[in-house]
């Protein structure tokens, strides 16, 4: 039988060799020793390796195989043996496989851990620059939505700070300190797989726009995510040139691995909730507050009849002005988030894939907040042969936020806590109605009146805000010469990348809700906006191969393309029938527009890297970037980097250090850098006119602005040098580094010109120096304490940054320092040369007059003169206080008539704003002359931080892992605008319970002020060390335990992995401050102002992880 | 290998053809799409016209024509508190006479946006040209008459309020170009504008051909040879030529008169001797008994036997656009496509927002202003039958607090009811109030009237005894007249009206003049200069204080008696902002005291 079949095969190999005169079919068997191999792997591949066609030996090891070229080779192939590669040059073959256990010889493997980020890949111990880089690995089966809450306190020198409570709104990012006090933000580029997020971003106002650009963290599903990167540094970031100026975040994703393929889901269950924050008056403290309120200022009791307030039965709204309502307890809940994410991955000699989905739905902590986002990644790598790789990506994220259309919880810390939710009947049962205030209410109340109901807001507004994120891409790797290290190396990668991001936001606010006016009540909008952007790159990358092994050499070229457009509408409508919710519904059109947008990049990138022995190593990188936003002759920036390291620990004197101490690294670096910023509006470099109003039926056309012929890049110089030390073959290792960063014609804004040039500002201007120095320090310890099972994981971070204006115009200076406004809660803010942002002034506060002094009691004591003062002055001495003017020595200062002058506030040209009397705040007067004016201001304070990082630990015990992570940020002083607001008592806001104990009559001693309704009738609150709190805090950003079970028991389940996860976010924040949350987003220009009263909720997760 | 060699050489070669394509940064040049570029502007007469059209929008700005308002009468006797002006600071201090220079009403920037805008189309115009033929030469000179009548407009405001001010009369258009400009004096700048004025006159658009929509009427809304002869009149007032302002008003009069008999007289009206209309409202000659001439073509309230009035006020106010007017901004609230609100007037004059308060707004004439109609000496008022009063300031029977109705609503109705003393009452229509769309009025033909009459008065020799002087005053006379005569509702003329014998001093004719301005042209952001032009002619805030000073109840102000201590009182601080820019810009002396508090105590780190 087998004989048959070979003549017949040799006989139609014959037939067909003499018919082309060429080898066309071969045939052969496959076998080791002892049989023939069944499977064997029988391929044609051409010079390049690539597989022409193939077959598989059948059951008794034979083969046929069409060939497509006899100048091809025959690779024959079998697991566990030796692979063959054979010339062909004959049609049947008799293969015999070698064993491969038996000619292995001991290969010894030198592979250096490479670093790589989106430029050169170059050895770990040669880095040169300041980066510092997290594996996915240390926060999976954490509950968090994006990325940035798991680097929090992880990398030394980033500083993040969360925007609030609700959700999606995001964190605010800072990497070595603000560079720049222009407008073009600080927040660090966040770089996904090597691309840069192309999605329009000049509509917005980047100050505000944390949520886009949070969006963008959001839309990578955090269980994505493989490493993450941080560049510091210019000498690294200067590859993105004027993108990088802020530092830049790279984050891979995961790609699909070689073996069979794997499924993995994973699970989580987060709950999350609100504290409950400042403590508020009840109802009838609350009425109790406003009856005092009123009548403070005119001292006459009827300033405090207001129907609403009195409690009294005949009054038709009565039953709903008697409750206490807790407004915060009704608008919060306990929220619940879901995780599920599934993934698929595997791959064989010639493809790799993973796939995974996601999808989260989300309830917030504050009632009708929803979120429901999915997303998915494809990730394919095709090797078409030993030279060419395809690479395909893949990723959309659909998001859907259902947002409150009013601030809920900004409401209820407000809103009047003796006023009824709910319409009551007249036996006080409630009706099932919404209560809104009446439009006849009393119009005092009329702050009030504009609040909505915030249980109705919640139920009846529409507020939804889709997104659609899909980027597809496609890459083409070509190794152009050779296949490997062995050879000399120059490989061309091309990449196209399109961003693709819509957004639609649906806002519907109906008339109920509009209780102070129904003038265009019920308005309803909708927009919607669409960006496109392709971003093309090329890459060459070149690896010389040398002679003499100690010269290592690697660089790379590229250029980029981007272009760009993005357009925008929206319509909006008032006056809509009830009932109606869509904007093409009709009603009267009160806003209609659409926008549109184009942008277009050019990058030309070089960089090099050399190294010797490993020993010394200098990095080179130079970066031209076009952009459309300056004219012809500022159009380019050039963006060059150079940076060197030193690896001492090579050096043969450091021998000992290697034996005894176990030190495995021990590395200098130094680099300079300069990478530049240019992210302003387009087109300001021309005289543009855009169509305005009609005047007389014809159109008008209008100049935009005074054409900006001076505008260039924004450059930032980076110095920075630190040292790498290891021991333990790196296990712990220590990082220290040290900068100084200035930034050089810092684009500002608004640049202020005199308004008789037709213009009162110039878009931008090139102008002042600025610069941030500061340290940073960071360790690192795996697999310590070694006992058994048992090792734990360490890692400590600090950094510290202090920045200073070195140079600024004068007249910006004169502009953006404003003037005392003599009124309460106004900041001063003061920019100045040679000082660093964040400083607060104000007054001393020293607590609450406790008696009265005015005209009464001055003639009272001029009747019996001595006895008068004296008793006056004793009583003063004797630290009861008065509304006086006392000098240095605490003398009562006398006029004339030997009376004592009362205290005043920014007394001038013989009147004053205001005299002080009893009960009002005592600032101290700094210059004893009996007024308090901009003279007693003094500095109270300095946002920056003196250190700011984190700590983590993370203990295993077999296959049990407890992992605690903490953040903290020392020394810096917050201005608590939101206590103030809450203890002012000037408005019908509700305040907190501290109100209660206000100076209530002569005598009393207490902190704070009286109440006094309108916020020109008493100087209570102005800005003074009141407010002014230490910010320190330490704060467990999570705790987690996670236990994997035992391979061997869930393997008869048929799991590969089964881990389950417990952990819990924000459990505790250990600070003296009052507020809710020290942890206070960058003001403008520098000062920390608490504005907030939501604290940062708290969470609880379990997860569970599952692998087929 | 060679073929390595091959598709290494391919790729090469395709990389840097891209780079080559792209290299000079042509890539990023990318032209806008939703704005126009210089390089595709200034090419044809349509983009002059357009941005012609744009220094009128720019002029119907609230900030430009508030600040019409609050400069020209903000701080006379005319205004004061109104409703919830506490909530705004700024007209607070103002109507308290504390003004400093943190006032946002100190800005000038909106005037000097409308300045540029003149330069640079009176700059680029003549190069039009040279591109588009159509655009004739006649079209340029009239075009940049037109912009140069509307600059020293702008300039003529500027120099009332602030006194001296940064002269721009080039165009500006890019950043090196930026100027820091020292103040230039009072004087100066009214001499060039006036030289300005003068030498483009002749060239002005004579009249606008007839457009048939009744939405605007070009003849008014832009600047014609009329706009520029009152803005030179009113000029030659504040210069001293009188005998020019006697001629440019002349040209305005005899203008208008042309057109009168030409569109609008009747065989019954023409020349007639003493004319009224038939029925209220409708437009006559009107002449003082003895006057020898024809008359001036106005609108008239009398009309025998009626019971209703207000159309005076209707015609020229409420709907605009009217055959008096000489040079007014269209406001169009809901027409089309363009939305331009008069908002400045609505809400310092009628606070539209204020649905309860039916509408009165931020400013409101003080009490005795109201009162004044009813007492026995009146100082504002010519008699209690005076349709100005009962359209202008009341509404209701409450004769003690008033109302601004003028550029607030549409529709007055005037009627008699014969009970007691009150004898007419006016009426509005609430719903006016949200068509917010009153024309603002820079020059119409009864302040042309007046400003001839304030020349004719300030060409007598001062002694009152020349024949010649005589002859001025009655022909002031014969100006002032007839704008009270068709205002008067009365019945008895010859007990209520003035009588010219009465007004054959300088010193009463002027005081006449001065009254009967403001009973007219009220609101109308006239007053405070009239009182400034009094005060410098006089060389002595007298005047001022005279009137201005007992509007403040006692305690707003506390020495209200050191109020208007000096001329430069008079004038507005610079702006705080605008000096801090301006290192050429300081302070004026008489502000600068109350500014200095700018020393902190700075213990920084």
């Amino acid at each position: 039988m087998r004989h048959l079949k070979y003549a017949l095969t040799f006989a139609l190999m014959l037939v067909s060799t003499l018919a082309m005169g060429q080898i066309s079919r071969i045939s052969g068997t496959v076998s080791d020793d002892i049989d023939v191999l069944p499977g064997a792997s029988v391929v044609e591949i051409d010079p390049s390796n690539r597989i022409v066609n193939s077959t598989v030996t059948d059951m008794n090891g034979n083969f046929v195989l069409a060939i497509k070229s006899p100048k091809n080779k025959l690779r024959i192939s079998f697991m566990g043996f030796k692979t063959q590669t054979l010339q062909i040059n004959k049609t049947v073959y008799k293969v015999k496989m070698e064993d491969n256990t038996r000619t292995m010889k001991e290969v010894k493997i030198v592979a250096k851990k490479t670093m790589k980020t989106s430029g050169l890949a170059i050895p770990e111990r040669e880095v040169s620059f300041s980066a510092q880089g997290i594996s996915a690995k240390e926060f999976e089966g954490l509950g968090i939505t994006s990325v940035d809450e798991a680097l929090q306190g992880r990398i030394a020198g980033l500083d993040i700070v969360a925007n609030s409570g609700d959700l999606g709104s995001g964190t605010s990012m800072r990497l070595r300190g603000a560079s720049t006090i222009s407008q073009l933000g600080n927040e660090p580029l966040i770089v996904v797989n090597g691309n840069v997020w192309n999605v329009d971003q000049t509509d917005f106002d980047v100050s505000t726009a944390n949520e886009e650009r949070f969006a963008q963290l959001l839309n990578v599903n955090t269980e994505d995510i493989a490493d993450i990167k941080v560049l510091k540094d210019a000498a690294a970031t200067a590859i993105w040139g004027s993108q990088g100026a802020n530092g830049v975040i790279e984050i891979t994703t995961k790609r699909g691995s070689r073996g069979p393929a794997r499924v993995t889901y994973s699970g989580k269950l987060t709950f999350t909730h609100q504290p409950s924050g400042i403590e508020l008056l009840n109802g009838d403290q609350y009425t109790m507050l406003l009856k005092e309120s009123y009548f403070n200022p005119q001292q006459d009791p009827n300033a405090a009849n207001i129907s609403e307030l009195n409690y009294d039965e005949n009054f038709s709204e009565y039953n709903m002005y008697n409750k206490n309502t807790d407004w915060g307890n009704l608008v919060r809940q306990t929220g619940l988030r879901q995780n599920h994410y599934v993934s698929i991955s595997g791959g064989d000699e010639k493809t790799l894939f993973r796939i995974s989905g996601g999808y989260d739905h989300e309830t917030g902590s504050i009632i009708r907040q929803k979120l429901d986002r999915f997303s998915t990644r494809m990730a394919l790598d095709y090797f078409v042969n030993d030279r060419i790789k395809i690479i395909s990506n893949f990723a959309l994220t659909y998001t859907k936020n259902y947002k409150n259309s009013d601030g809920l919880l900004g409401i209820a810390y407000v809103k009047m806590p003796n006023l009824s939710p709910w319409e009551m009947t007249r036996d006080d049962q409630p009706t099932g109605e919404y209560y809104y205030m009446l439009q006849s209410a009393n119009s005092k109340l009329s702050d009030q009146k504009g609040l909505a109901n915030p249980i109705a807001s919640a139920d009846l507004a529409k507020n939804h805000y889709t997104t659609y994120d899909i980027t597809p891409e496609l890459e083409l790797e070509y190794k152009l010469l050779g296949v490997d290290d062995s050879k000399t190396m120059l490989n061309y990668n091309g990449r196209v990348v399109m961003n693709v991001y819509n957004a639609y936001s649906d806002l519907d606010y109906p008339r109920a809700l509009s209780t102070a006016s129904y003038i265009d009540s019920h308005s309803t909008s909708n927009s919607s906006s669409k960006s496109l952007a392709f971003t093309t790159t090329h890459t060459l990358n070149f690896k010389p191969k040398f002679k003499n092994e100690d010269h290592y050499l690697t660089m790379l070229a590229r250029v980029q393309l981007v272009s760009g457009s993005s357009s925008s509408q929206n319509n909006g409508v008032r006056r809509l029938p009830s009932g109606l919710t869509n904007a093409t519904a009709g009603g009267l059109v009160t806003e209609m527009g659409s926008g549109f947008g184009q942008w277009r990049s050019l990058f030309y990138t070089y960089s090099a890297h050399y190294s010797y022995k490993s020993k010394y190593a200098i990095s080179f990188s130079v970066r031209a970037d076009a952009t459309d936003k300056f004219g012809p002759s500022n159009r380019w920036g050039y963006f060059p980097a150079l940076s060197g390291r030193w690896n001492v620990i090579d050096e043969k004197f450091m021998g000992w250090a290697r034996d005894k101490m176990e030190m495995s690294m021990f590395g200098v670096r130094l680099g300079w850098g300069r990478v530049g910023n240019g992210n302003i509006g387009s087109n300001l470099y021309l005289n543009t006119y855009s169509a305005g109003n009609q005047y007389l039926g014809t159109l008008s056309m209008n100049p935009n602005g005074l054409k900006l012929t001076q505008l260039r890049w924004e450059n930032k110089y980076t110095w920075n040098g630190g040292f790498d030390l290891g021991f333990f073959e790196d296990r712990l290792k220590f990082v220290v580094d040290l900068y100084s960063q200035t930034t050089k014609g810092m684009l500002l804004s608004n640049f202020q010109i005199p308004s008789s040039n037709g213009y009162s500002s110039l878009a931008y201007r090139n102008t002042g120096n600025m610069r941030n120095n500061g340290w940073e320090f960071s360790i690192v310890g795996e697999r310590l304490a070694k006992k058994g099972n048992f090792y734990m994981d360490v890692n400590v971070n600090f950094a510290n940054n202090h920045n200073v204006i070195t140079e600024l115009d004068p007249l910006i200076l004169e502009t953006k320092n404003k003037d005392f406004e003599r009124a309460n809660r106004t900041l001063l803010q003061r920019v100045q040369v040679n000082n660093p942002f964040g400083a607060i002034y104000g007054f001393r506060y020293k607590g609450v007059y406790q008696y009265n002094y005015d005209g009464t009691t001055q003639s009272a004591l001029r009747v019996v003169k001595s006895q008068g003062l004296d008793a006056l002055q004793a009583n003063i001495d004797a630290g009861n206080t008065y509304p006086v003017a006392l000098n240095a020595n605490g003398q009562l200062i006398t006029d004339s008539r030997g009376d004592p002058l009362q205290m005043q506030f920014c007394y001038e040209e013989g009147s004053s704003l205001y005299k002080f009397k009893g009960g009002d705040a005592i600032y101290e007067d700094i210059n004893h002359d009996g007024n308090i004016n901009e003279l007693d201001i003094v500095y109270l304070g300095n946002s920056l931080p003196k250190l700011t990082g984190g700590f983590g630990l993370k203990f295993h015990f077999d296959r049990l892992a407890i992992n605690a992570q903490f953040n903290y940020r020392i020394d810096y002083d917050i201005f608590n605008m939101a206590r103030l607001d809450m203890e002012s008592m000037v408005s019908n806001n509700n305040q907190s319970q501290a109100v209660n104990y206000r100076w209530r009559k002569e005598g009393d001693i207490t902190s704070i002020p009286r109440a006094m309704y309108g916020n020109g009738t008493n100087y209570n609150t102005l800005v003074s060390d009141r407010f002014v709190e230490d910010g320190t805090f330490l704060r467990m950003n999570y705790l987690q335990l996670s236990y994997s079970l035992d391979p061997k028991l869930i393997k008869r389940w048929g799991f590969n992995q089964l881990s389950i996860y417990a952990s819990a976010n924000n459990l505790f924040c250990l600070t003296k401050y009052s507020g809710v949350d020290p942890e206070i987003g960058y003001g403008g220009e520098g000062i920390s102002t608490d504005s907030s009263k939501t604290p940062r909720s708290k969470s609880y997760t379990v997860g569970v992880t599952v692998a087929f | 290998m060679k073929t390595i060699n091959h598709i290494l050489y391919n790729i090469v070669a395709l990389t840097f053809a891209g780079l080559l394509l792209t290299s000079c940064g042509d890539f990023v040049d990318i032209k806008p799409k939703d704005l126009v570029s210089e390089d595709n502007f200034w090419d044809e007469k349509n983009d002059v016209d357009q941005m012609v059209s744009g220094v009128y929008t720019a002029m119907q700005g609230s900030d430009f024509i508030s600040r019409c308002i609050i400069w020209g009468e903000g701080r006379s006797d005319n205004l004061y508190n109104g409703y919830n002006i506490d909530s705004n600071t700024d007209l607070y201090n103002i109507e308290r006479e504390n003004l400093l220079s943190t006032n946002a009403f100190t800005s000038w920037a909106s005037f000097y946006r409308v300045i540029n805008k003149c330069n640079i189309i009176i700059e680029k115009a003549p190069k039009v040209r040279e591109k588009d033929p159509s655009y004739t030469q006649d079209d340029v000179d009239a075009t940049i008459a037109e912009m140069t009548a509307i600059r020293s407009l702008c300039y003529f405001y500027l120099i009332r309020a602030f006194k001296d001010v940064p002269a721009q009369f080039d165009a500006i258009y890019d950043e090196d170009a930026v100027t820091y400009n020292a103040p230039a004096p009072f004087d100066s700048i009214l001499t060039k504008i006036i030289v300005d004025l003068e030498s483009v006159k002749s060239k002005g658009m004579k009249r606008y051909p007839k457009d048939s929509s009744n939405d605007y009427n070009s003849n008014c809304n832009r600047i014609t040879q009329n706009g520029i002869n009152a803005i030179l009149a009113d000029m030659y007032l504040w210069s001293g030529e009188y005998q020019k302002a006697v001629d440019a008003c002349q040209e305005v009069l005899d203008d208008k008169f042309r057109e009168y008999q030409e569109d609008y007289a009747r065989s019954s009206g023409s020349g007639s001797y003493f004319s009224m209309g038939s029925s209220s409202g409708s437009l006559s000659l009107v002449k003082y008994t003895s006057d020898p001439g024809v008359g001036y073509p106005l609108f008239s309230e009398r009309a025998t036997n009626a019971t209703s009035y207000g159309s005076v006020f209707n015609t020229i106010f409420g709907t605009g656009n009217s055959f008096e007017s000489i040079f007014e901004l269209s406001f169009n609230w809901y027409s089309g496509s363009s939305f331009i609100q008069n908002t400045a007037a609505s809400s310092l004059y009628g606070n539209y927002l204020s649905g309860g308060n039916n509408g009165r707004g931020f400013l409101a004439p003080p009490d005795a202003l109201v009162t004044d109609v009813t007492a026995s000496n009146r100082k504002y008022w010519l008699n209690d039958k005076d349709a100005r009063f009962w359209g202008n300031v009341h509404e209701s029977e409450d004769l003690n607090s008033g109302y601004v109705n003028k550029y607030v609503f549409k529709n007055i109705n005037i009627t008699r009811e014969d009970n007691g003393s009150l004898m007419y009452k006016a009426s509005r229509s609430s719903q006016d109030l949200q068509n917010l769309d009153r024309n603002f009025i820079f020059y119409r033909l009864a302040d042309v009237m007046l400003m001839q009459a304030e020349a004719y008065c300030m060409l007598t020799s001062g002694t009152d005894t020349l024949e010649s002087d005589r002859d001025y005053f009655q022909k002031a006379f014969f100006l002032i007249y007839p704008l009270e005569n068709r205002s008067y509702i009365g019945t008895n003329t010859t007990s209520d009206m003035p009588r010219m014998a009465n007004y054959m001093s300088r010193g009463k004719m002027e005081e006449y003049i001065l009254a009967a301005r403001n009973r007219e042209l009220m609101f109308e952001g006239k007053r405070w200069f009239d009182l400034l032009r009094y005060a410098r002619r006089a060389n002595s805030t007298a005047i001022v204080r005279t009137w201005v000073t007992p509007k403040f109840t006692a305690g707003t102000n506390g020495g209200s008696s050191a109020l208007f201590s000096s001329m430069e009182s008079l004038y507005w601080p610079y702006n705080k902002n605008e000096c801090k820019v301006n290192p050429n810009l300081t302070q004026k002396t008489f502000y600068a005291g109350a500014e200095e508090n700018s020393s902190y105590k700075n213990n920084g780190k």
